[in-house]
């Protein structure tokens, strides 16, 4: 089932989209064609946007769409036509006014998790409004984020993404039969799903696995990292950083030319710094390349 | 196998156990082919350029096989005095999907493994590009073996060089 986030935004488009329509919901493959396009209304939008693509690309059920109004959002929500998870709102329209119009209206209708952005520097100037209108439902009024052009901005968009993730992968449970065991998997940044459950047996091993579940048959970020954190598995990295080796693997330097650095590195450090399928082609081939930001 | 080319391979190593866990379908055995008699398969994936390889490992490497065009990375493994190759692509009842070194030995020992890519020359000719990657049949000693190993390989006829 898919989880729908909802971007709405008056300048939400390039300035020419070659869009007939943009009274509709848009949708994420367009949008993605449109991030091609260098020159939006707001650059702030285009880099969120892309980074919102990049960060949840690996959660496949997470699907963005977006609108220029939030009047067209509550149309298809009314309709039925659309039923968004979460919902991130400009607070500040241009010509339609503010976003607080629309907050009654979308709690009512919806049960969608809401996220606001501000332009600079009114980040709490909304806070202030959002606690004085003291919403019966503020408990899905999640927090006000701020648009912006630098990306280490304090409670910037960087952090909304985190937020998103964070909501989608507690509100998605999956059981699973593992081992004869009735096992809750939680979608993670580690293992977005639960079709590569099996690299973690390849890495850590099934034993490992098998004893940790037995006490605790859940699967989500927390338990990964302790799964990790308890396995004794070494990995070496070289010292021009751009190769990971495993125990087996330690022989193939020679091969590379490469030095390694003097001291491994943990299980829990690789799973903090690599992609888990980095470390899986790691231990089955004994090598990886260590790919940089870009290439992933 | 030539008796010259037996008398390499003899010295390549001792056979091993696969040093990692198998997982579910892992040693269920494929066809490959004895690439000590039998030079290229009857219908050989090549490569057209160095990068087009590199590329390939690289996506392999992140799991990104959807975005390989055509996968064209063999496996190899010394057993049993033979020089076993196959298409890593070729589909397993696995997790994993497609094969890996124990479903070209079905679990049992073998001395050494690697991928392998046959690229096609300009005049013609196919060089084939060797590494020692592989977790299961691991290397032992990589001064003694990868020389021998790359001889083995030119010894039964093929131009050979390493994938670094």
């Amino acid at each position: 089932m898919k989880y729908d986030v909802c971007y709405t935004d008056d300048l939400l488009l390039p300035v020419n989209p070659g869009i007939q329509d943009d009274t509709i919901m848009i949708g994420q493959d367009t949008l993605e064609k449109l991030l091609v396009n260098q020159e939006w209304n707001d650059p702030a939008v285009r880099r969120f946007l892309s980074s919102s693509f990049k960060a949840t690309k690996k959660f496949e059920n997470i699907r963005y769409s977006g609108y220029t109004n939030p009047a067209f959002l509550v149309r298809d929500i009314k309709s039925g036509q659309y039923s968004p998870k979460i919902i991130q709102l400009d607070w500040d329209f241009g010509a339609g006014g503010d976003a607080e119009n629309y907050i009654d209206e979308l709690m009512e209708i919806s049960t969608a998790k809401i996220f606001f952005l501000s332009g600079n520097d009114t980040t709490q100037e909304i806070i202030d409004r959002i606690k004085e209108r003291k919403l019966k439902k503020s408990d899905r009024v999640l927090g006000v984020f701020q648009k912006t052009h630098n990306e280490i901005e304090i409670n910037g968009e960087n952090n909304l993404i985190k937020e998103i993730v964070a909501e989608y992968t507690k509100s998605t449970k999956i059981l699973m039969n593992i081992y004869g065991l009735e096992v809750s998997f939680f979608p993670s940044v580690f293992l977005p799903s639960p079709k590569r459950f099996w690299m973690l047996e390849s890495i850590l091993g099934k034993e490992h696995i098998k004893n940790f579940l037995q006490k605790n048959a859940v699967i989500s970020e927390n338990t990964t990292e302790e799964l990790f954190e308890k396995c004794e598995n070494k990995f070496y990295i070289n010292t021009k950083n751009t190769r990971i080796y495993s125990q087996n693997g330690i022989e193939l330097h020679k091969f590379y030319e490469d030095k390694l650095n003097d001291r491994p590195i943990s299980a829990i450090y690789a799973l903090k710094n690599y992609d888990l399928a980095i470390l899986e082609t790691a231990v089955e081939k004994g090598t990886s390349e260590i790919l940089t930001t870009d290439e992933k | 196998m030539k008796s010259e080319c037996l008398e390499i391979y003899k010295k390549t190593g001792t056979p091993q156990d696969p040093q990692k866990e198998l997982l579910r379908g892992e040693q269920n055995l494929i066809p490959s082919y004895d690439a000590s008699c039998n030079k290229f398969p009857k219908s050989v994936v090549t490569a057209s350029s160095l990068d087009e390889i590199k590329q390939e490992k690289k996506l392999a490497s992140l799991w990104k096989h959807e975005d390989i065009p055509v996968r064209r990375m063999y496996l190899w493994v010394l057993k049993d005095e033979k020089i076993f190759i196959a298409h890593e692509a070729i589909p397993v009842d696995s997790d994993r999907g497609f094969i890996c070194h124990s479903n070209i030995t079905a679990g049992e020992k073998a001395i050494i493994g690697g991928e392998l890519w046959f690229l096609k020359e300009a005049d013609g000719n196919i060089k084939v590009y060797i590494n020692f990657d592989s977790g299961r049949y691991k290397t032992v000693d990589a001064v003694k073996q990868y020389p021998l190993v790359i001889d083995l390989f030119k010894c039964v006829g093929y131009t050979v060089d390493k994938l670094v």
